[in-house]
């Protein structure tokens, strides 16, 4: 496949949006039960955009952020990326710890339970895209940085640009019932894998 | 004159000249090269992605790559009335983000880009003037054509000059 010459369609567009909304909403209902509260979502956003647009796509280039990264292994490999504002981290950490954290820092112990919601959601949102697609995903262990989100994507980003000039986003926000806690989870399909997913459900045709 | 402050996607360079600034926000483990003629405040700067455009099957952009980035951005330089013998560089960036490497493309990639560019510019004949590079942050670079000071800023580090 000659990537750059893919265009993505209003259909493909749509399609991506409903397996994201099956997904999302997977791993919405785990993370209510982890969270022990209601958590809602938006409907899914797909973006298939240059590459220099992607820090503006997840937040803004120099927004503080903290991520969740795990890579997906698997027939359509990718990256996993799960976003939230600094105090919205903490306030994520605090309910899964039982402690309120103290201003300015995550703890080893709020680090880990925030890898931890990472993991599950993940989990939930690829096993939905596994029995939607019958492909094999499997995720990796996840890492987590706290920085500049223009400088968490761009790694991510540097393996997709040695291949395409575009990258594809699919967009899911999680809000909690008081609205404390809102993230953005992005799956990031590798360039040849927006193919493979799209032909696993029979929508892929060598017309576009 | 006014001041324009010149934003630097991804894969992408600028050459302009006093009073203005040029910028790159939230640069991870991309690698921000800056070339800078003192005498006739003429200043370029490329955000590099990659190291080698020979390696990859995608080459229509080369403004991503550390040798051909450095290459072209030296002409760009030259055009715009640059002289050769005065420019120097700067380099900022290379971090590692993450403790994984997704593949072999990512396999230490922040350090690779450094070390590149600093191969390419040598070949070039360019000296390094300083650098900021390395470690596990990421960092925006404002680039000041007036001065040829470099303010780079991070979250774990606050701001520095180079």
């Amino acid at each position: 496949m000659s990537k750059d010459k893919l265009v993505l369609t209003a259909r493909h567009k749509d399609v991506l949006k409903e397996i994201g909304n099956i997904c999302a909403g997977n791993a919405a209902t785990a993370l209510s039960q982890l969270l022990g509260k209601k958590i809602a979502m938006n409907v899914p956003q797909v973006y298939f955009v240059p590459i220099q647009e992607v820090p503006e796509v997840v937040g803004g280039a120099e927004k503080l952020m903290v991520s969740i990264v795990l890579q997906v292994f698997g027939d359509a490999p990718g990256v996993i990326l799960f976003l939230f504002p600094q105090t919205d981290a903490r306030v994520l950490a605090g309910i899964l710890t039982g402690k309120r954290t103290a201003e300015g820092v995550f703890t080893e112990m709020d680090q880990s339970a925030i890898k931890e919601a990472g993991t599950i959601l993940s989990a939930a949102y690829l096993n939905a895209l596994s029995s939607f697609t019958n492909l094999g995903l499997i995720p990796s262990t996840p890492g987590i940085v706290i920085d500049m989100a223009g400088a968490l994507v761009d790694y991510i980003l540097i393996e997709i640009a040695a291949s395409s000039e575009h990258a594809l986003l699919i967009d899911s926000e999680f809000i909690d019932e008081e609205k404390s806690v809102r993230g953005h989870f992005f799956l990031l399909p590798n360039p040849g894998s927006l193919e493979i997913i799209l032909k696993a459900i029979g929508e892929y045709n060598s017309g576009y | 004159m006014d001041t324009n402050e010149i934003h630097v996607g991804m894969a992408d360079m600028e050459v302009s000249k006093s009073p203005d600034i040029l910028a790159s926000l939230g640069i991870g483990s991309c690698v921000a090269v800056t070339l800078y003629d003192p005498y006739n405040k003429i200043g370029g700067f490329a955000h590099i992605m990659l190291p080698d455009i020979t390696v990859v099957k995608n080459k229509t952009n080369r403004k991503k790559f550390a040798n051909t980035a450095c290459e072209d951005l030296l002409a760009k330089m030259l055009e715009a009335g640059a002289k050769r013998n005065l420019i120097k560089a700067k380099i900022v960036g290379g971090a590692h983000m993450f403790g994984f490497a997704k593949s072999s493309i990512l396999f230490d990639i922040g350090k690779r880009n450094v070390d590149k560019v600093k191969e390419v510019l040598n070949e070039l004949n360019i000296r390094i003037l300083a650098e900021d590079t390395g470690g596990d942050h990421g960092r925006s670079v404002f680039f000041d054509l007036e001065t040829g000071k470099i303010r780079v800023r991070s979250v774990a580090h606050g701001e520095k000059f180079i």
